[in-house]
């Protein structure tokens, strides 16, 4: 398939370089817009100011100052979603505002002596933050605490930053993972990242997938442990496995894929528990046609029961 | 693939099209400040590859060509009607992996995101002579072949309707095309047969969620179809894989297959006191499968004897899936947490084909789970966990029901001594009586212990173990998995460097006594499964700024398996970077790939990669 190089190649040029002189044009390159140093942290913006949400703007200039001690957090929450606060009828059930005290609380006391009484600034218990991210959130994550994460005693606060750098921190992740949400994954789970330096594997690093593509964090890790028919994650993409067929290899269809995939990765063909697929087979099958003693250990079950994930045609999975 | 193929063009004209409607949305914004970030390389990659190409491309599949090896744009404009959007897209130009995102949000009011992703799957069978067929080479004795690619689609939309609505679309779309090998046994004899993949799934989400100030109601509707034209043909005139007289002629199977599927999703949350989560689903998922099969091959038979085949035939597949549950979070008190939750899951599918004398099936299937949990965090340091599940299943298939009891616990506890610092062990145990096969366990013990460790200064420790031991006792199935990680880092100033070790260790048995029945049967064999993967990595990378315009970086790493597949990997990826006449700059980077099969050296090749990159940053430090 990947062959030939045609013509179509000009038209990617083509593509390109328009994009370039977009990006080149005068109203983008502007003299604020040039390249800042890289040790550099940038200004506040102007913006932030003149075009922030009210609830921003009485953070700054209004009777809770908290621009004039925290400009940074102040900026780095513009950059998020959490801007939109006031946009909202949607505030905090702790806190009957928005912006700065929509998640740390009544500041009022904390600004009247300077600094010196706290606030809330999510350093403790992790489930204390937690329940403080869900007074909002639990609509998009309810099942949250029950998750092998919060089990575990991770906290919102442990993965999401509600105030990030404007400098992008360098982390430790693979090359081909930066910049990517799967990144924050990895910084824990080092073992399944393992798994994906097998020869055969799902296309982590290749960025065609994110763990969160099987995964849900923020959700039990499996509905059912036991189960049946688990092949929910794995239909998204592989829905010609999956059937439904009029002959179903019911091992695998009850037990799920992972009876004999291991799904980050494996040094044997296809990602099978085993290289040599008769292995695989035998490991459940005891009874098997009289005729089979023709075969020897090393023969490729697959070459004749070729449907073996299921068939609408033949019993024995041969077409 | 090559890049004349539509689908390639059609990426291009992506990044082409989004980048035209993000600059046309953004034309009114403030140009000053932040408000433009932007970076991307454009290059040429040249590729030397040495030894088995095909393992190559079935491993790593980079060619040598003009790339667009990243592109990252993000806008936020002054504008009433966008706050942020943003373009991102890796490797476009003919890398089996390419990566498109676009999206364009207002906080609070929408979220659009459109995405594309391919990837593409090489796999060749190495044919080798029969005195060398061998199962444990990489691709030894599979006949089987792939060449496609798998394109994904997606967009979605939410919108916030109101202060207490909100509306999600969705639509996805998998396709999978491409050119394949398999091989039928017609006659008692093997024939290697083409078999053009042309497969695609949409699926389309409607979501509604209104929010009341203690509870949320969620509807979603999934319409789902997919369509496979299955098609296996021979390409020509076949003696078959072993000797004897069976011959084909002409040999065709035609099962086109069109599933239909719908979910029905309700899901209702309650807060009735803000310590206090309630949430309940139902869902229902229906799906209907039509197709219709022509078999068609003349030939000779295995006998001699001239070989007919004409058959046809009709199948219908349905499925219903019913799934309920309700489930709790409830803290107790500032230190006490209790989960739990009870779900129960039916499904039901019978199935009916025409075809060769017809056949029917059917299966029922039942599951019950109910779960309990307690957290305990006496203070800011310590947290306790622990839980018990208990889950039912029944599966009933032509008369004949298994049912299955699961009873599992779990203990876990997390400790942070210091700020910055974790230690959390866990350990989780499960009986199960009655497994559905011979390979499923009636116990499993898992045991993960985790370590990290980030002092001031910028160094981190991180470590990992991992203990799985999972067994059948009455077939003597075992399956244990054992893995360990350590890596450890520093930052000074502008040198970040890292490195980590690791290992799997795998081992899986069974001494299966196999029984042979019906014609020529009764014999009886042994066939002793005995698989042992022990695999080590060694990995580090280093990214250094000399100075502000100069950035260095190297990734290298090793991999080695023993034990039933032994091979061994090098990967090392060395890169320069550094800036031209603002805002350009140049990236170089090469990168080697060694791979070697020890036992065979069959499928060997070394791999060399340059690329070649010129960049363009805005906006960003």
């Amino acid at each position: 398939m990947r062959t030939q190089r045609t013509t179509a190649r000009l038209e990617f040029w083509i593509a390109i370089l328009g994009l370039a002189a977009l990006l080149c044009l005068p109203t983008y390159a502007s003299e604020t817009a040039s390249p800042a140093s890289r040790s550099t942290p940038p200004t506040l913006p102007s913006w932030v100011h003149s075009t922030a949400t009210p609830s921003l703007q009485a953070a700054s200039a209004g009777d809770l100052d908290c621009l004039g001690c925290h400009d940074d957090a102040v900026e780095s929450v513009a950059r998020t979603a959490h801007v939109a606060l006031d946009r909202s009828d949607a505030k905090s059930r702790w806190h009957q505002s928005s912006s700065c005290t929509a998640c740390h609380g009544d500041a009022r006391e904390h600004v009247d002596q300077l600094g010196d009484a706290p606030v809330f600034s999510f350093d403790g218990a992790t489930a204390e933050n937690s329940a403080r991210c869900l007074s909002c959130h639990v609509d998009e994550h309810p099942s949250f605490p029950r998750s092998e994460h919060a089990r575990a005693g991770i906290g919102c606060t442990d993965c999401h930053e509600s105030h990030p750098a404007a400098t992008a921190e360098a982390t430790d992740v693979p090359i081909g993972l930066r910049g990517r949400p799967s990144a924050q994954c990895v910084e824990c789970h080092q073992s399944a990242l393992t798994d994906f330096s097998f020869t055969n594997h799902h296309r982590l690093e290749e960025g065609t997938i994110e763990c969160s593509s099987c995964h849900d964090p923020h959700a039990p890790e499996s509905r059912f442990q036991l189960a049946g028919f688990r092949q929910e994650p794995c239909l998204e993409c592989h829905t010609d496995k999956t059937g439904p067929f009029v002959f179903e290899h019911g091992g695998q269809w009850v037990e799920g894929c992972t009876a004999c995939h291991t799904a980050h990765g494996s040094p044997n063909r296809h990602m099978l528990q085993f290289q040599r697929v008769a292995e695989q087979c035998y490991s459940c099958h005891a009874f098997v046609p009289g005729f089979h003693t023709r075969f020897d250990a090393d023969t490729q079950c697959t070459n004749c029961h070729v449907a073996i994930h299921g068939s609408n045609l033949d019993a024995g999975f041969l077409k | 693939m090559t890049l004349a193929n539509p689908l390639r063009r059609r990426g291009c004209a992506w990044v082409t099209g989004a980048t035209l409607l993000v600059c046309g949305l953004a034309l009114p914004a403030q140009t000053s400040g932040q408000a433009v970030e932007a970076e991307f390389v454009l290059g040429w990659r040249f590729t030397d590859v040495e030894g088995a190409e095909g393992k190559y491309r079935q491993h790593i599949n980079l060619d040598d060509g003009p790339r667009l090896f990243g592109l990252q744009l993000r806008l936020r404009p002054d504008s009433e009607l966008l706050d942020l959007a943003e373009v991102q897209a890796d490797r476009l130009g003919g890398d089996p992996d390419e990566r498109i995102e676009i999206q364009l949000r207002k906080f609070g009011t929408y979220h659009l995101r459109f995405g594309r992703s391919t990837s593409e799957f090489f796999y060749e069978d190495l044919l080798l002579p029969d005195a060398l067929v061998n199962p444990r080479l990489s691709n030894g004795g599979d006949f089987h072949t792939f060449d496609v690619q798998r394109v994904r689609d997606h967009a979605q939309l939410s919108l916030n309707i109101g202060s207490r609505n909100t509306f999600d679309l969705s639509f996805d779309r998998n396709r999978r095309e491409g050119d394949s090998t398999t091989v039928f046994d017609v006659s008692r004899d093997e024939f290697e047969l083409d078999q053009p993949i042309d497969e695609t799934h949409d699926s389309i989400s409607l979501g509604w969620q209104t929010k009341w100030r203690n509870s949320t109601l969620t509807l979603e509707e999934q319409v789902r179809r997919s369509e496979n034209t299955r098609s296996v043909f021979l390409p020509g005139r076949s003696e078959g894989e072993n000797p004897g007289p069976a011959i084909l002629e002409i040999y065709f199977l035609d099962e086109p297959i069109d599933l239909d599927s719908q979910r029905h999703l309700v899901r209702f949350n309650t807060r009735p006191t803000p310590d206090l989560i309630i949430e309940s689903s139902l869902w229902i998922d229906e799906s209907d499968l039509t197709s219709s099969a022509r078999e068609r091959a003349e030939g000779t038979s295995f006998a001699g004897s001239p070989l007919d085949i004409d058959e046809s035939g009709a199948v219908d597949i349905e499925r219903e899936i019913r799934q309920a549950d309700v489930d709790l979070s409830w803290r107790l008190s500032p230190r006490v947490a209790l989960i739990g939750g009870i779900a129960h899951r039916e499904l039901e599918q019978e199935a009916r084909s025409s075809f060769e004398g017809g056949a029917q099936s059917s299966w029922e299937l039942q599951t019950s789970t109910g779960e309990m949990g307690l957290e305990f965090v006496p203070n800011g340091s310590w947290s306790l966990g622990g839980g018990v599940l208990q889950e039912t299943r029944e599966v009933e298939h032509e008369g004949e029901a298994v049912e299955t009891d699961h009873t599992g616990f779990f203990l876990s506890t997390t400790w942070r001594p210091r700020e910055r610092m974790q230690l959390r062990l866990r350990t989780e145990t499960a009986e199960i009586d009655d497994p559905y096969t011979l390979a499923s366990p009636t116990d499993r013990q898992r045991t993960s212990f985790r370590f990290s460790w980030r002092p001031a200064g910028g160094t981190f420790l991180r470590a990992q173990w991992l203990d799985q031991d999972v067994e059948n006792e009455n077939s003597l199935w075992t399956n244990d998995y054992r893995s360990w990680s350590l890596r450890g880092g520093f930052r000074r100033g502008r040198l970040n460097a890292s490195i980590g070790l690791g290992a799997v260790d795998v081992d899986r048995r069974i001494d299966q006594t196999v029984t042979t029945v019906g014609f020529g049967g009764g014999a009886q064999f042994l066939f002793p499964v005995d698989f042992r993967a022990d695999s080590e990595f060694v990995d580090a990378r280093v990214r250094w700024q000399p100075r502000s315009s100069v950035q260095l970086f190297a990734d290298v790493r090793r991999f080695e398996n023993e034990g039933d597949f032994s091979m061994r990997r090098d990967d090392i990826r060395l890169g320069l970077e550094f800036d031209l006449k603002s805002p350009l700059f140049a990236r170089i980077s090469a990168r080697s790939i060694d791979y070697e099969e020890i036992r065979f050296g069959l499928n060997d090749y070394e791999a060399n990669l340059l690329e070649l990159g010129i960049g363009y940053r805005i906006g960003r430090p």
